[in-house]
């Protein structure tokens, strides 16, 4: 059954000697990206099982989660999805016959790169100065805190001050942090 | 197949029916199906998560969040289509570039191992805090 093959068939460009290309760098970053994501899923799976094992190991993740070193981890993970969610959308398209054209490719590439690159600046920076107004909600509470204090407060305001006083800590904690 | 047969048959015929034509198509299929389903799935979960980061202290709203069935479904959905898009894609990977065959197996079915098992942990603790068990 296995004869030797009588034509003499090309041999696949080995990539030492192959100039990297649009095309073949988007293709091992689908890749890279994949595997990264398979591994940053583990870590998704770890926080639902922290939230349903013990109210402790879900607060222990939550301070994790504070770090830079991790901040920066999950920066690029959600490089890493969005790059493989538009690139295998791109591959989609490619399963059904259409874009196959090397100036099409080329441009969907670039495309799939912008997308990445501009959802990622756009999750970030809208989490980032979410996380700002949070803060300065808190200390404008702290001023109110401390104008209401000694008045006259009536049960509702009771509630508000105690959930606010929460919210204090947990931001100074934030702070120290 | 005897000799004689086989001889006047055409190299294509010979390859017919033998090796990756049979199982190679339902991995590429399934590759392509989850990745399909993903692609709602995962739209949806970058925003809910987005929002859960900013508001989700602890589990008390975790455990809200996912008492939602319309959130807990999706999710479990997620999970599942996640971690079996990962596993055909990671054996591809492995397939391509280990050619050691003793690592190459190993890795094979450790990835397999573990997307199986971080797909049934997920499962067990979406159903866990949807139910407040």
């Amino acid at each position: 059954m296995t004869e030797k093959s009588p034509v003499e068939r090309p041999l696949s460009p080995h990539l030492q000697i192959y100039r990297p290309q649009l095309t073949s760098f988007t293709s091992i970053m689908h890749r890279f990206s994949g595997i990264a994501l398979a591994a940053g899923s583990l870590l998704l799976v770890y926080w639902l099982w922290a939230a349903a094992y013990s109210p402790d190991t879900f607060a222990c993740f939550q301070n994790c989660s504070k770090g830079i070193l991790w901040k920066l981890m999950m920066v690029g993970w959600t490089l890493a999805f969005f790059y493989h969610f538009g690139n295998g959308i791109r591959h989609l398209f490619w399963d059904m016959g259409k874009g196959y054209s090397i100036p099409t490719a080329t441009k969907s590439g670039l495309a799939v790169i912008a997308f990445a690159l501009i959802m990622t600046a756009g999750v970030w920076i809208a989490a980032l100065t979410h996380k700002a107004e949070m803060t300065e909600e808190t200390v404008e509470v702290e001023v109110t805190e401390e104008n209401i204090e000694g008045a006259v407060i009536d049960g509702a305001k009771a509630v508000e001050a105690e959930d606010d006083d929460d919210d204090a800590e947990d931001a100074q904690k934030e702070g120290d942090e | 197949m005897s000799k004689k047969t086989s001889e006047l048959l055409t190299p294509l015929a010979k390859a017919r029916g033998l090796g990756a034509a049979k199982s190679g198509f339902h991995h590429w299929w399934v590759q392509r199906l989850t990745a399909i389903a993903l692609i709602p799935l995962t739209a949806w979960f970058a925003w809910q998560l987005m929002c859960l980061a900013a508001h989700a202290k602890d589990v008390a709203d975790m455990a809200e969040w996912m008492g939602n069935p319309f959130h807990a479904l999706p999710l479990l959905t997620l999970i599942i289509a996640m971690f079996w898009h990962a596993a055909l894609g990671l054996q591809v990977v492995i397939e391509d570039y280990v050619t050691c065959p003793c690592s190459k197996m190993t890795l094979l079915i450790g990835t397999k191992f573990i997307c199986f098992g971080a797909a049934l942990v997920g499962a067990f603790a979406i159903i866990k805090l949807h139910f407040g068990l």
